[in-house]
């Protein structure tokens, strides 16, 4: 059975049910919706981030489930990430984001996790002014603060 | 605030998600880029949170209130100080303290003190006074623990009468009902009954995973298994309950759902007791429900009384640990009763030393002790139907008979083997887990193998005699991603001739000796219709009958390595300058073989007495299934050394063809003339180039070896001997480790290629750098390209190229020595701009000119 997906502008995917189920947010509305030939609107997916996306879901549409307990553990976060998903991920970064919205937004963990992993090896390694750059974010605390918490840290250091 | 490209990471959610990955170090680094991020970040590094040994008291105590009278006779106030005695007013302390209670409650993982019980640790420990002004004082928002590792090794020097540290246990596991993990390391009795009563008298409905390293007194792992057997509930225990009262205090207790006993000895505690007491038993054992067990460090001996035996000096089984642990678990699907070895690093001591120097030795602790045959394997079937993982390594409990039918039973579902330092186990045995040959099942039409869950790891490390079975798992084992074999040296004739079939292999960790010169007589192995197994030809043990038995032929062969590679990167022709193999030994029989016997240049090995090293037996031959299958009804693996083809096979198309699947030489690599070793050491990369999947690949071997009256090479991982057909690993490799191999990977030319090929291959900048200086690596600077730096980050086109950090991370054991065709400085040098090119990479050098090793110390010939 297939499903037609819409993306934010107007462009229809037509792909599997059992791909398009890795996502829960549409897995839950197909249950709701029941058998039905609708396409399913999402506003907030473009059409070059879902051709990602379901690229992803097609090459995972055999994994098992992940087993919450696992994935909440803060200790067994591991970083390593599959070469496929590695080559995947090897897009510039603006995509980069978007797919992390998407996977946020669709409700597809593993997706979300590979995406995370990549932004955090992006950000190992890196003082805080090259992180600021990578992300172009700006610097918000005031002399003071930065003082008072790279004090800080210098005690925390072995916690 | 962020632009919108990063909108991303502004989500919450997402932003922790993000920080979850990251070391403590990147956290604190986050911490000072904004506000936002230093929220989040400081959220997630509370998750996790460690108390170091010189802090516990502070953390979770609190000071009695303690009055002096000062010199004038008037009360004084004694001054506030921390449990190191620096008063409270000039330490940071108190700041974090209160920071400390008052975020506790994130905390989901705890460790609390150190595991570790080095000198300087145990030193640090305070004194009795200290103690006596302190009592146990947990903040009561500390309840939401779900992992709590407890060492308690700082307190071995404490007195024997205090009861904070023990208070502190029993506190932490009454106050966090949920707990999951639970990992308690102490070196000291008392401490260890504490957490027995703490376990009894608390419900723990969600504790999953025990482990506990501690000295267990004699009847320590009896009565932790007797509560783990009432917590666990599988039989009807309402009769017993008067009886458990002592074990389980107040009212009925939920069961626990353990999956995972994990149980280590400090000091080499013997089970003794707890054999003697099963022995004397008259109940039956009562079973616990823990699906995944691990006894480590504990001597099994028992002192046995020669009275105990029969006549023929046969012991009864109820005298075996494993015979009475097996019992209590019946729901067992890893069995794990073995040495720990995670200490064991790549280094320059191999690991047959290190089995030496630190872990006991079996000959004087465990002798020989005889069971009835099989019995006691067939009782640990009886008892644990389910396993899928076993590890009995540097275990003697288990005789040859015993294995062979273990291995037999559990092949079908069995994932994991470890079984290094296992003498016992011998090579018939172990080939119990391969199945029969694809070409096999097809003939049978099918075979109850093909419904095989597969084994996924083997290690059988330090146990030389099991050399001959290894080829076995690469040529017929697809399922197998990791394999040890450290110490075990297999020739490299053995596993060629064949596609490795394990091309999802993970890990590797092996022992090649390289031939010089080519040689028969190898060990063959046939499948026994009959038996419906593999059985070693020449095995006195095995019979076969000719209607029960396939034969293979003895004439046909198969060159051990691909055909037109007289020259490496040469255009095939033989120009009579590396025609060794040509004029190849003459005087033997179509069935054996030598080379260069008629070439005398020193580059290449000469055998001029090739006839004494080519005589036949029926055991060697050539080394693929099809091979035999010319006309006969045959299967069988056979090993060759034959390439005096070479000279026959150099027209032969197809041949080349063929090679293929084992690698063609590049053609551009200029023409160099190629010794046999070499050759094989070509056709042994063009393998390991398939494991596409490997992260960790450990290779041991030694140069110039002589060994059963042949001279052995190994791999040198040059440019010249394969080292390019190793590129495909940059998929994946994290770690090469090769200080038991010697290699001559400092060479300039062998350290560029690993900076192209492993670490910057996906870094177009420093490939652009690198060319740009005409391959020149002196003129490249070091640490200019570096993959993640901002200039990195500047892309061609449009967006912001993302580029990832380099998997190959760690390059142990490369030797600087200078032994070989190049000066130690050279050597140095070489490795340092290596280093120099990726600071994240890690290159440990060897520098030891003596390896002790194990095996060829033992068995060299003189």
């Amino acid at each position: 059975m297939t499903v037609i997906l819409v993306s934010s502008d107007n462009q229809d995917f037509k792909v599997d049910k059992e791909v398009a189920e890795r996502s829960i947010l549409i897995k839950n509305m197909l249950e709701d919706v029941g058998e039905s030939d609708s396409p399913i609107p999402l506003p907030n997916v473009t059409a070059a981030v879902l051709t990602k996306v379901i690229e992803y879901c097609e090459h995972h549409r055999n994994d098992p489930v992940q087993v919450p307990e696992e994935t909440d553990d803060p200790r067994k976060r591991s970083n390593d990430i599959e070469e496929w998903d590695m080559k995947f991920m090897q897009v510039d970064q603006e995509m980069l984001f978007e797919i992390i919205l998407a996977a946020n937004y669709l409700d597809i963990k593993p997706l979300l996790d590979v995406g995370c992993k990549t932004v955090a090896n992006i950000i190992k390694g890196k003082t805080p002014e090259e992180i600021r750059k990578a992300f172009n974010i700006v610097n918000d605390f005031t002399p003071e603060e930065e003082a008072q918490i790279k004090k800080e840290n210098e005690w925390a250091e072995d916690r | 605030m962020t632009s919108p490209n990063s909108e991303a990471i502004t989500i919450p959610e997402i932003l922790q998600n993000v920080f979850l990955h990251l070391d403590r170090t990147s956290l604190h680094a986050c911490s000072r880029v904004s506000r936002q991020w230093r929220s989040w970040s400081r959220h997630v590094a509370w998750l996790i949170y460690h108390i170091p040994s010189q802090d516990i008291i502070d953390f979770l105590g609190q000071r009695h209130h303690v009055e002096e009278k000062s010199l004038d006779g008037a009360r004084r106030e004694d001054e506030e100080t921390d449990s190191q005695g620096q008063p409270l007013s000039q330490s940071k302390k108190p700041r974090y303290l209160q920071e400390f209670k008052s975020r506790c409650f994130r905390i989901l993982s705890l460790t609390v003190g150190d595991d570790t019980h080095d000198d300087q640790a145990v030193l640090w420990t305070v004194n009795k006074e200290v103690f006596e002004k302190w009592e146990c004082a947990l903040p009561t928002s500390l309840t939401n623990l779900m992992h709590l590792r407890f060492g308690l090794y700082c307190f071995s020097h404490a007195p024997m009468d205090t009861t904070f540290p023990t208070d502190i246990v029993y506190g932490l596991i009454s106050q966090n009902p949920n707990l999951q993990h639970l990992e308690f390391l102490s070196f000291r009795e008392p401490s260890y009954r504490v957490l027995l009563t703490a376990l009894r008298n608390n419900p723990l409905q969600h504790l999953t995973r025990l482990e506990v390293c501690s000295d267990l007194e004699e009847r320590g792992l009896l009565d932790l298994l007797d509560l783990l057997a009432v917590r666990s509930n599988l039989e009807d225990q309402s009769q017993d309950l008067e009886q458990d009262q002592d074990l389980v205090s107040g009212s009925s207790m939920s069961n626990w759902n353990l999956e995972e006993l994990i149980l280590r000895s400090r000091s080499g505690n013997s089970f003794e007791q707890f054999v003697r007491a099963s022995r004397n038993s008259t109940a039956p054992p009562r079973p616990v429900a823990v699906r995944k067990l691990s006894l480590l460090n504990f001597c099994l001996a028992v002192n046995l009384d020669e009275q105990e035996g029969n006549e023929d000096g046969v012991f009864p089984l109820d005298i075996s640990f494993l015979y009475h642990l097996c019992r209590r678990f019946p729901l067992l699907q890893r069995l794990q009763v073995s040495s720990d070895v995670v200490d064991y690093k790549p280094s320059p001591s191999s690991f047959e030393n290190y089995i030496f120097n630190h872990l006991r030795d079996l000959d004087e602790f465990e002798t020989w002790v005889y069971y009835p045959t099989e019995e006691l394997a067939r009782e640990i079937i009886k008892a644990c139907p389910n396993l899928t993982e076993i590890d009995l390594s540097h275990h003697r409990e288990l005789h040859t008979d015993d294995w062979d039918i273990l291995l037999q039973h559990y092949a079908p579902q069995l994932e994991s083997l470890s079984a290094w330092s296992v003498h016992h186990l011998q090579p018939p045995d172990l080939v119990r887990l391969v199945p029969p040959s694809p070409t096999l099942v097809q003939r049978f039409g099918g075979h109850p193998s093909q419904n095989w869950v597969g084994l996924q790891s083997l290690d059988i490390s330090a146990n030389n005699s099991l050399a001959p079975a290894i080829h076995m798992f690469f040529k017929y084992v697809p399922t197998l991603r990791h394999f040890k074999a450290l110490g075990v040296a297999v020739e490299a004739n053995q596993l060629l001739g064949y596609d490795w079939v394990c091309t999802g292999m993970e890990t590797l960790a092996i022992n090649i000796l390289v031939p010089t010169q080519a040689w028969a007589g190898y060990e063959t192995w046939r499948w026994n219709v009959g038996k419906d197994r593999w059985g070693m030809v020449g095995d006195v043990n095995e019979s076969w009958g000719d209607d029960e038995c396939e034969y293979f032929t003895l004439d046909t062969e198969l060159p051990l390595i691909p055909t037109g590679q007289g020259s490496y990167g040469s255009d095939q022709e033989d120009d009579g300058s590396s025609d060794t193999d040509s004029e190849s030994d003459t005087g033997t029989d179509t069935s054996s073989s030598s080379d260069s016997s008629s070439n005398t240049d020193s580059s290449v090995d000469v055998d001029t007495d090739s006839s004494s090293d080519t005589t036949m037996d029926s055991s060697s031959d050539s080394s693929t299934d099809s091979s035999s299958d010319s006309g006969t009804d045959s299967e069988s693996d056979t090993d060759t050394s034959s390439d005096s083809d070479e000279s026959a096979d150099e027209s032969s198309a197809p041949d080349a063809a063929e090679s293929r699947s084992t690698g063609v030489p590049d053609k551009t690599l200029p023409k160099k003339r190629l010794t046999y070793s070499m050759r094989i050491q070509i056709a042994i990369c063009q393998q390991l180039g398939r494991l596409t999947g490997l992260k960790e690949l450990t290779l041991e071997g030694r140069q110039d070896i002589r060994f059963d009256n042949k001279e052995w090479d190994c791999l040198h991982l040059t440019l010249q001997t394969g080292l390019e057909f190793l590129r495909p690993l940059q998929k994946n490799l994290t770690r090469l480790a090769v200080f038991q191999l010697d290699e001559e990977l400092c060479g300039r030319a062998e350290m560029e290629w690993i900076a192209q090929n492993w670490v910057h291959h996906e870094n177009t900048v420093w490939q652009s750098a690198f060319d740009a200086c005409s391959g020149s690596s002196d003129k490249m600077p070091a640490h200019h390209h570096l993959v993640g730096s901002p200039a990195a980050l500047e892309g061609v086109g449009g967006g912001t190229p993302v580029l990832l950090c380099p998997r190959f991370r760690e390059l142990l054991g490369v030797s600087v020595t200078g032994e070989r065709n190049l000066s130690a400085l050279e050597a140095n040098m070489n490795v340092a701009w290596l280093e120099g090119q990726c600071r994240q990479l890690t290159v440990e050098k060897d520098v030891a000119w003596d390896h002790e090793s194990f095996f060829y110390g033992q068995y060299q010939d003189y």
